[in-house]
Order: structure tokens, then sequence, then C-alpha cells
């Protein structure tokens, strides 16, 4: 019995490192398209392109593969996966047989669709790390595209370093998609006072060595990065008639299309008891959680037990200057948006409710709020906002109550 | 350099000389130690990194800062003085040794 993991980034190295929790005996082969040692990816856009010579924090220490007989190979891509033989083929050449298959293929950037694109600098990968570590050290004005998490984040960052940063989203705000209005415009606010210059609705016709041509004007700047957004890897599976949409499509259980073939993290497209029905998540937790339940599932699966559902609380985070934005639930515009009131300074917390139910909370700078909706979520029943009000915004209060 | 001292789930020790600026939870994965999750890779956001801090010695490490104190509240069930966050202990300049007993908080 062996099972090949693809991917090596969150969600491949918590399944490997589960399964092996799991099971001391099963064969667990771990195959990285990256060539180093499997390492923490959300650093990178919050401390380490900031810091002079970036270091690496790694997800298990070098020495943990060999110790608990996790065969880790990097530089190891794979090129096809022959689902009728369970076996897959690596672009060198070699066939390795499989009885489960996990795929953990993550995402890759986004690339801007504009003239002058191979200019602008991006943020995934440690050399890109490296790249931009450097390039930053040298700009004296840097440009951000996109408003997103992590254009927000590499914003604030260049912007501590003392640059002169502009933010350009094509959206009317930044965090549009992500959170509610409300604390957007808030966010948007603060980095506003940091001396970050925000500019929304923006069209880019061009990226030069000078800066960026947008409708309205030439921004002149060192440096450009583009941080706008990522798609899932989804192609090894779909070449594999996999069903693929929006990501690799699987059940509650975390089975593709074939029962023997499990997928998990960013690449994956699950079905989810709120709304919408089906999610693909770009996310720690997610990846986390999700390869927990796929290697619980793969023990299930070989002593004939039941397959366990993955029914998630989503959360989320976001780490921009001296604002922690933190997220849990799926929000969603259409929602009706409540600020918590008599909260501590510089905080903010916006719950969602959807029929008067509470969906998702975003807070700024409020752990305890955060951590609160945690618990809420996880209750499985109906929170409203009159709930709330009862106990004078008081979450923990609420918390305490219902538990 | 400074000596970490791990008390492990099993009451034994385990060692390590770390450098300045190194992490009570990164140091730990990176040595291998059971105990300590991580899975937030150090943001402060997941609380599967909790210890008791039994011993310092020469310079101590920064307090708990705000969130920290507000994870440990929310997330570990009887949070004491001595409770920490790994991922936010950074070993300072001039500590000479510390002494870390690993708390289980896995989720798993």
């Amino acid at each position: 019995m062996s099972v090949i993991v693809i991917g090596a980034g969150h969600a491949g190295v918590s399944a490997a490192v589960a399964l092996r929790k799991l099971d001391k005996d099963v064969k667990i082969t771990l195959l990285s398209a990256e060539g180093e040692f499997p390492y923490q990816r959300p650093p990178l856009s919050k401390k380490s392109a900031f810091s002079e010579n970036p270091k690496f924090d790694l997800l298990q220490g070098r020495e943990y593969y060999k110790t608990h007989n996790l065969d880790l190979r990097i530089n190891s891509k794979v090129d096809s996966i022959e689902k009728d033989i369970n076996q897959i083929t690596l672009f060198s050449g070699e066939s390795l047989n499989y009885s489960q298959l996990i795929i953990a293929t993550g995402c890759r950037l986004k690339k801007l669709n504009t003239v002058g694109a191979e200019l602008a600098k991006s943020l995934y990968s440690t050399d890109d790390t490296k790249t931009l570590s450097e390039a930053l050290a040298k700009a004296q004005s840097v440009i951000v595209i996109g408003g997103g998490f992590i254009g927000c984040e590499i914003a604030s960052g260049a912007r501590n370093l003392g640059k002169e940063v502009a933010l350009l989203e094509a959206a009317p705000t930044i965090l549009g998609r992500s959170v509610a209005p409300i604390f957007a415009s808030e966010i948007s606010f603060r980095h506003q006072n940091n001396g970050i210059q925000i500019l929304p609705n923006s069209i880019i016709h061009s990226i030069t060595d000078k800066g960026v041509q947008t409708e309205s004007g030439l921004i002149e700047s060192d440096l450009i990065v583009s941080g706008i957004g990522a798609v899932p890897n989804t192609e090894l599976a779909h070449k594999s008639a996999l069903v693929v949409d929006n990501g690799i499509v699987v059940n509650k259980s975390l089975q593709s299309s074939d029962d023997n073939i499990f997928a998990i993290g960013d690449v994956v497209n699950f079905p989810f008891a709120g709304a919408p029905n089906r999610l693909r998540l770009e996310s720690i937790q997610n990846a986390n959680d999700q390869a927990k339940i796929a290697a619980r599932n793969i023990v299930a699966i070989r002593t004939n037990e039941a397959l366990i559902e993955y029914s998630p609380v989503p959360w989320f985070w976001s780490d921009q200057g001296d604002l922690k934005l933190q997220m849990v639930g799926i929000g969603s515009l259409d929602a009706k948006h409540y600020v918590l009131k008599n909260q501590k300074e510089g905080s903010l917390s916006v719950l969602h409710f959807v029929e008067d139910e509470l969906t998702a909370i975003d807070t700024l700078n409020h752990g305890i709020n955060h951590m609160c909706g945690r618990k809420l979520l996880a209750m499985n029943k109906p929170i409203s906002l009159n709930n709330v009000q009862s106990f004078n915004d008081d979450l923990k209060a609420l918390v305490n109550h219902l538990r | 350099m400074t000596t970490v001292t791990y008390i492990l789930e099993d009451n034994s020790e385990f060692v390590i000389e770390a450098e300045t600026g190194q992490n009570l939870m990164q140091l730990a994965l990176d040595n291998g130690l059971e105990g300590i999750e991580g899975a937030c890779g150090g943001s402060c956001m997941c609380a599967t990194c909790h210890v008791l801090i039994e011993e310092m010695l020469g310079v101590e490490a920064e307090e708990r800062h705000e969130m920290e104190e507000e994870i440990l509240e929310m997330e570990i069930d009887d949070p004491c003085p001595k409770s920490r966050l790994g991922c936010q202990f950074v070993i300072p300049e001039g500590m000479i040794s510390v002494t870390a007993r690993i708390a289980n908080t896995s989720h798993f």
C-alpha cells in the first residue's frame, strides 16, 4: 500500500504529516515541483520580502522527512496521472504506483494582461521574495497593482520601509470581493492615513520602465509589483480526465471524480453547507484542515470505515503593517452588515447577517471577536442580530451564554 | 547563543542552542519536536504552539502583546502567566537560557 502526495505546500505537507501520524507503516511519497525543502508561505508577503536578507521558515525541519520515513522528492514535477492503473508519471519519465493519491498542486499567480507586464515583479515563491527584497532596497517609490489581501500586504510592507507607495485597484474599492464594504473603507482609510496613495478604478494601459500608464496619466515609480490574485493549478487533473470546474471538483469527503484520488487545498472546489454551495478557498485553514480529513479518509478506506466529511468554519487573516485583519465565515456583499458598538479603541468588528442569521465576521485588531466568531459559527445554530444586541454587542458574553 | 530546553509531553528534555531572533515555534519545528504544530506558520492565529515558560535566565523575552493575549484567552482553556504562543516568543540578544514546556493544544 502506498500513498503519493503531489505538491508540498501547506496542504501536501500537512497531509503527509497527518497520514504518518495515523499510520506508521504506509509508504508515503511527497512530490514537490519546487527545488527546495517545503517552506511556510504566509510570511513571504507579511515579513520576508521586507527584510534585507530574507530567511525562509520551513514547514518541517530538514531531518523530519527522513526520521518519519516520508520520501520527499524535490524538483519532481508530475506529467500525468494514469488513473485506470493507479500510476503517475513524472516529467523525468519515471512512473510510480499508488493505492491512493492526494493532489495538492495549489495555485499560481494570475498574470497581468498588459503591455510591459513582464516589468512588474510578483510574489509567490522564495525566489520572488529575494528578488522583491533586492528591488525594494534600491527603490524610492513603489506601485502595487491589485488591492486584495496580498496587494495590501505588499503596499504596507513597502510603506513601512519608508517608500512612497501607490496602490492601484481596478474596482471602486480595495478588498472589494473579500469583506464588508464598511470594513474595506476603514482599511482603505487607515492605509491612506499611513501615507499609502490608494487609486481605485484604475485602468492600466501599459507598464514601462518609468512607471504605470493608466487611463488618467502616467504614475511614475522605481518599482512595480503585481498582486492580482491566483488561479488553481488544475492542468494535471484536467489532462487526467478528472472533473474540473474552478478547481478540482471533490465531494464532501474530498474525493475527486476518482474515488482513490483526493484533492486538497487551494486547488479544490468543494461542497459547502452555507452559501455559496461550492467554494474554492485559498487559505491556510482550508489547506491544513482538508489535509487532515484526506489523511483520515485514506486510512478509513483501508480499514473499511465510513469516510468523514469536511464541514469547515473558514477563517483567514492578513497582516498589513499595524493592521491585523481576521475574517471568519464566508462574507457576502449582499448580507446585512452590522458594526459592533462599544468595542476597544482602534478596532472594528463587522458582522454579516443573511436572513437574520450570522454568516461571517470581519475584525480589525480584535482577536477576541474573531475567535468568538469561530466558536459561534461552529455551533451550527442560528445567531440573530437580536441575540447579539441582547448581550450589548459583547460576543464573548454571547459565546459563554450559548456554551 | 541561547540554551533552549524543551520539556516534552513525556517529561523528557530536549536541549537546543538557538540564535537570537529565533522563535520557540519554528525552533521546535526545525528540530522535529512533537506537540508543536504551528499550523498558521507563526502568525498568531491558531494557538497550536502553546508553551509554558518555566524559567528564563539573562535578558528576558518581550512580554505578551495584545493579540497574543487575546488568542490565548480565547483558545487555551486555562492560560496561566507562564502561557505563551511559541511563535510570538522571540529569543532576545542576551538571553542565556529558557525552559519551555510543550503544552499539548494540537487540534488533531
